[in-house]
């Protein structure tokens, strides 16, 4: 509570996620954040016929996806993972499974397209974000989706 | 007088720039900056192999142009942490298709220095890449170099120069 307001906090809303896959960190828009779970948590079943995981929640499967640090979809290693973060945009629910995840508020920030020269059909990356001389990859659940269906598992 | 008369209509100043097994040249009014020493790129995923790399330069997010890497894109694997590099960068500027001033990052492997050509000293590519005249203007032989590519800095830089676009998945693509 605000002593000289007398009104409640506000909430902080939390303008991005970062994500941790090996040495690659990648910011994902709050707004687009179901949750961020513990993979010892989550229960993963394997699909039979493919080689993504999902979970099932309040009855739906979740498809549940694995990246590399260079943002090529890999196969789900048990040990591999610390957490999965949970993606939503209205349309689409994804989970990613990354090291690390966690809630971000960056000042001052600044975003940057990618340069004409680094644009590819494959990549999921486009801008990156600049704040107090720190630079991040941006990623979104569009782009992530995208990449994912361009991509075969190495 | 002797130097006004090397400045005539067929010459002019040039930067040499070493970028690895190979100089190329640019204008002497292109290359705007040097960075040696320290200096933090960051990876971009996905990203074609020989620009892998962003880093801010007054307040600018620039891409690290890898011309060695470009030329020989197979021979490389991808460094996909932060790297902290002790190569020298030089910053250069060129026109976009809208006519806005624009700049990257080439990464060399020795400081640049700069010399008058000539005209009269035009030559072939060199035959060891077959796809100079797609990065390139021209090329000018130096007697001690040899044939030294004139870079076509707006090719290299534009989205357009690179239609086949290629990954760190598909290097072999390159043009």
């Amino acid at each position: 509570m605000n002593p000289e307001t007398n009104t409640p906090p506000k909430e902080t809303v939390p303008d991005f996620v970062k994500l941790a896959l090996g040495k690659t960190r990648i910011l994902l828009p709050g707004r687009e954040i179901m949750s961020i779970e513990p993979i010892l948590n989550i229960n993963l079943t394997h699909e039979d016929n493919g080689n993504f995981n999902h979970i099932t929640m309040n009855g739906t499967k979740i498809p549940v996806y694995a990246f590399d640090e260079d943002l090529r979809l890999v196969s789900v290693k048990d040990g591999c993972h610390q957490f999965c973060v949970f993606l939503d945009d209205g349309q689409d629910r994804i989970g990613i499974l990354c090291d690390d995840g966690g809630k971000v508020t960056l000042d001052d920030i600044k975003l940057h397209q990618l340069p004409a020269c680094m644009l590819s059909t494959d990549t999921a990356v486009q801008n990156i974000a600049v704040s107090n001389n720190h630079l991040y990859c941006v990623s979104n659940i569009t782009n992530l989706l995208q990449l994912i269906k361009n991509s075969s598992f190495d | 007088m002797q130097d006004t008369a090397q400045m005539s209509a067929t010459t002019c100043k040039a930067w040499l720039l070493p970028t690895g097994s190979i100089h190329v040249a640019i204008g002497e009014f292109e290359l705007v900056h040097i960075i040696a020493g320290w200096q933090r790129y960051m990876p971009v995923p996905r990203s074609p192999v020989w620009c892998h790399h962003v880093f801010l330069w007054q307040g600018r997010l620039l891409p690290l142009f890898d011309l060695e890497t470009y030329i020989n894109p197979a021979q490389v694997k991808v460094r996909t942490s932060f790297s902290n590099t002790r190569d020298i960068v030089g910053v250069i500027a060129y026109e976009n298709q809208h006519r806005e001033i624009q700049y990257g990052g080439l990464k060399l492997n020795a400081p640049p220095v700069i010399r008058v050509v000539s005209d009269d000293e035009i030559c072939d590519y060199p035959m060891a890449y077959s796809g100079w005249d797609k990065i390139a203007l021209s090329c000018f032989e130096d007697p001690d170099l040899g044939p030294v590519p004139i870079l076509d800095i707006q090719r290299i830089f534009c989205a357009g120069s690179q239609a086949t676009a290629t990954t760190t998945d598909s290097a072999d693509r390159q043009p």
